[in-house]
């Protein structure tokens, strides 16, 4: 006997901790059910209306309503049994923090002591003698539960324990499904921005475009124009030659005549002491390799051009930020030769980023005309450096032009902020420079004093491809 | 931030116990105190300006002494305090003298005022705490449940003495009285866990309670209540009863659906007349079964540890602040020889965090039943854990 009295003492110790378990147990139940009403609701209202049903299998209620809070008034969202509430009341919330006292839930034994929300309340709700306040704080609303008993004093701890938990949960999840649609949208924005950058990308280009046209066709012309003037001038010397060489011919030739072998010689005579023959064969060299390098500079100019216009759907590779600088110098090299001195001071070896060639070509490109032309006096100097610090990739354009005003040092990455006469710029540059150099996960860096110079430097996350072979790297100057 | 802390104090002078309470508790000012210690030294309280440390108290005699973490007061010459600091928790007391025997309006206002004290005149409270004279207890509870509903626990103790001399106490932080309910309400800010069991098995030994009323057991089985309870102890009762009987109480039989497991609430023999009643120290009701009950002293040693284990069990990471533990006088008067061991018990049940244990003539708490009740014989658990559940 007294064994199995003890069992059933061991019994009593367990029901108190199975008690406890139970709890959780409903809990559990509430929130798999509550979590079903989520799912199954497209409002939130609609949500919490059903939630009335589901907690009823839990706490024992007879009435219930859900009140948005706003500042002066509620708004009656849901309510069950509750016909006389009113669909907005200007009760303000200031005592309703009071009876909360900074907790979410407050069950009440008697209405009618709750200073003046109790007047109201036991108005609207004849007969319901107590309560169970449970406040509810999403994203950026308020709301408050309340359930309501005709009983004396319905609710109790373990009631506030488990409507709590569940709200606690319900508000947890609203919040992470709010944040689920804010990220789609904010994943929709950001497609939009996206395609907007892209489209301004191509504007950007075609006025860069536009600004490099004469700088290019300049270019383009000085070699044409002197490959243009070595091959007239060739095709003089070709003219003389070509006498020389006929004359020679029948000099050589002895089925001639003695007549015609000394006319030939006669003709020899003349066009030697008419010509510098000497010089000509000299300046024919002169003009064929002059010809040459100015072939090849076009060419050169073309190519740095073509990687200009590539579409903006490059492949992401693997970039050297030294050569992709040398690549863009080139290319503007025409354009500002004239203004600057570029010093240059890359890192000594190989500076592998991965991102967009062309992409980043177009960064350094809007840096460097943007320089060459803030410079507006004759000694214009433009120092390019490049290095790596901790993991990243840099680059930095110093020129010693006017300088960027305090006032606008914030804002040259704004888009369509510009400072040039109107007609000169798109106040897209530097705004397109940043969006790539965000895409890039890099970021772009201004400093700058009015009247003295600006540093633009760029940094890119350094790819582990990095090859270190070190040259001799000393500065060079390019006129 | 919550805290608990505990102080004691042996001195006889006003001035010597405020010494001590300083050496242990510092300047702080604390959101609530209980007081629990010999009446003697109860009895001096009103001297001391208590409400330095807090403005909400409650208190009340305790037999023979209090143990808390700091050791066992045993000597009829001690009090002990535990104080709660709670930066967003709500506490209040309140008091009412007994006029006229209306128990029931006294625990009204009692509880009106503690409840207005706290600030929260119309909220369900976490807990309750009720300290009253012997012989009350079961009006106190009926009139807190009508006010509060069935859900609020309610725990408390009967304030004692050494030996039902009726030289017990009560204590609201200004003033003591021999007949008064003294009301605490909590609204604490971390979670609490409580558990209010006995130490004792049912017997064999079962009757129906015939005639009652009240407290007087006047027949089991239609006969003389003392003839069957000497018959069922095979023996007759002589003077001294208390000590003569603790180890054998009644229990009423409280029959548990959910479980299927009766619950036993005990009530101690205290008198018993030449009528052939009984005088208990709590109700039984006519038509109810009444069973004899049992326990061995190991078991009353042990029985305070394992249910401050089980309690802690359904905290927040099983973590303590503190708690109170109410122990039965009569069972203290039964085992006083080797109370360190109870003290050790819950000192480790505990982990070492703060308490007070006070002995006391009647025992309330919220039974397995999810009912609040009261007992004798009982022990009384409750926790602070660190953090809301």
């Amino acid at each position: 006997m007294a064994d199995i009295e003890k069992l059933r003492e061991k019994v009593l110790e367990l029901t108190f901790e199975r008690d406890n378990a139970l709890l959780h147990v409903r809990l559990n139940q509430l929130l798999q059910k509550g979590l079903d009403a989520i799912l199954g609701s497209d409002t939130l209202e609609d949500t919490f209306a059903k939630f009335f049903g589901v907690m009823a299998e839990c706490v024992q209620f007879d009435t219930a309503v859900l009140l948005r809070l706003e500042p002066e008034h509620f708004t009656l969202i849901a309510s069950q049994h509750a016909p006389d509430w009113p669909s907005q009341a200007n009760l303000g919330t200031e005592s309703l923090a009071g009876i909360l006292s900074k907790r979410n839930v407050v069950a009440i034994f008697n209405l009618g002591l709750l200073p003046r929300w109790g007047e109201s309340t036991l108005h609207w709700w004849p007969g319901v003698h107590s309560a169970l306040f449970q406040s509810i704080q999403t994203r950026d609303q308020r709301f408050l539960l309340i359930l309501g008993s005709y009983s004396i004093s319905a609710f109790g701890p373990s009631d506030e324990r488990i409507v709590s938990q569940f709200i606690s949960f319900v508000a947890s999840t609203i919040a992470s499904v709010e944040n689920k649609k804010l990220y789609l949208s904010s994943q929709a924005l950001k497609d939009r921005q996206h395609r907007i950058e892209q489209s301004l990308l191509h504007s950007e280009k075609m006025a860069s475009l536009g600004q490099l046209a004469a700088g290019v066709a300049h270019e383009l012309n000085n070699p044409i124009g002197f490959l243009l003037s070595n091959i007239h001038m060739f095709e003089t010397y070709m003219t003389i030659f070509k006498n020389l060489l006929v004359n020679y011919q029948l000099l050589c030739d002895d089925q001639q005549t003695e007549e015609v072998k000394e006319k030939a010689k006669l003709e020899i005579k003349t066009l030697r002491e008419n010509e510098n023959i000497p010089f000509l064969l000299e300046d024919s060299n002169t003009l064929i390799a002059d010809s040459v390098e100015g072939a090849i500079r076009v060419r050169d100019i073309v190519q740095s051009l073509r990687r200009f216009s590539h579409p903006d759907t490059d492949q992401v590779e693997l970039v050297n930020l030294n050569d992709n600088l040398e690549s863009t110098i080139k290319m503007v090299g025409g354009e500002i030769k004239h203004s600057l001195l570029l010093n240059k001071n890359l890192y000594p070896a190989a500076l592998y980023v991965t991102g967009k060639s062309n992409q980043i070509s177009r960064v350094f490109l809007n840096i460097i005309v943007n320089a060459s032309q803030a410079i507006q006096h004759d000694h214009g100097e433009l120092i390019i450096s490049s290095g790596i610090a901790g993991q990243e990739a840099w680059v930095s354009f110093r020129d010693n032009g006017m300088g960027i005003a305090a006032e606008h040092i914030t804002k040259v990455f704004d888009p369509f902020f510009t400072t040039k006469t109107v007609g000169t710029g798109t106040g897209l540059g530097l705004s397109l420079c940043h969006s790539i150099m965000m895409e890039h996960s890099g970021r772009i860096d201004v400093e700058s004093e009015l009247g003295l110079y600006s540093r633009f430097t760029v940094y890119f996350p350094l790819t582990n491809q990095l090859q270190a072979a070190p040259h001799a790297a000393g500065a060079k100057a390019i006129k | 931030m919550f805290e608990i802390k505990t102080a004691y104090s042996k001195a006889k002078e006003p001035d010597a116990m405020l010494r001590d309470l300083e050496s242990q508790l510092g300047k702080q000012k604390f959101d609530f105190g209980l007081v629990m210690g010999h009446h003697s030294r109860i009895r001096i309280l009103p001297e001391l300006s208590l409400t330095d440390y807090a403005e909400q108290w409650l208190g009340g005699s305790s037999c023979l002494g209090v143990m808390t973490e700091q050791g066992v007061f045993l000597d009829q010459d001690s009090l002990a305090v535990l104080m709660i600091t709670d930066e967003n928790g709500h506490y209040g007391s309140g008091s009412a003298v007994i006029e006229g025997q209306d128990i029931a309006k006294a625990t009204r206002v009692a509880l009106e005022a503690a409840l207005n004290k706290a600030g929260r005149p119309y909220e369900v409270p976490k807990l309750v705490w009720c300290m009253q004279p012997p012989g009350t207890e079961e009006v106190v509870l009926l009139e807190i449940e009508r006010m509060l509903g069935k859900k609020v626990p309610v725990y408390g103790g009967s304030s004692a003495d050494d030996d039902v001399s009726g030289q017990w106490l009560q204590f609201d932080g200004q003033s003591i009285y021999q007949e008064a309910i003294v009301i605490a309400v909590f609204y604490p800010s971390v979670a609490i866990s409580h558990f209010f069991h006995s130490g004792y098995i049912p017997t064999e030994s079962r009757g129906i309670v015939t005639k009652a009323q009240g407290r007087l057991l006047q027949e089991i089985d239609e006969k003389p209540a003392i003839e069957v309870y000497s018959s069922w102890l095979n023996r007759r009762i002589h003077s001294n009863y208390m000590q003569e009987t603790t180890l054998s109480p009644l229990g009423s039989i409280i029959e548990q659906e959910q479980l299927g497991i009766p619950l036993y609430m005990l009530s101690l023999p205290t008198n018993f007349h030449a009528d052939g009643s009984i005088e208990l120290f709590a109700e039984v009701q006519q038509g109810k079964e009444l069973c004899l009950m049992t326990s061995e002293i190991p078991r009353l040693l042990s029985r305070a540890g394992t249910m401050c284990e089980c309690a802690r069990s359904s905290l927040p990471e099983q973590k303590v602040s503190g708690g109170i533990v109410i122990f039965c006088g009569a069972c203290l008067l039964s085992i006083k020889e080797q109370i360190s061991v109870v003290h050790t018990n819950v000192l480790e049940a505990l982990n070492g965090a703060p308490f007070l244990i006070a002995f006391t003539f009647g025992e309330q708490g919220y039974a397995v039943d999810q009912t609040n009740r009261h007992g004798n014989l009982m022990y009384a658990t409750v926790l602070f854990g660190e953090v809301d559940g």
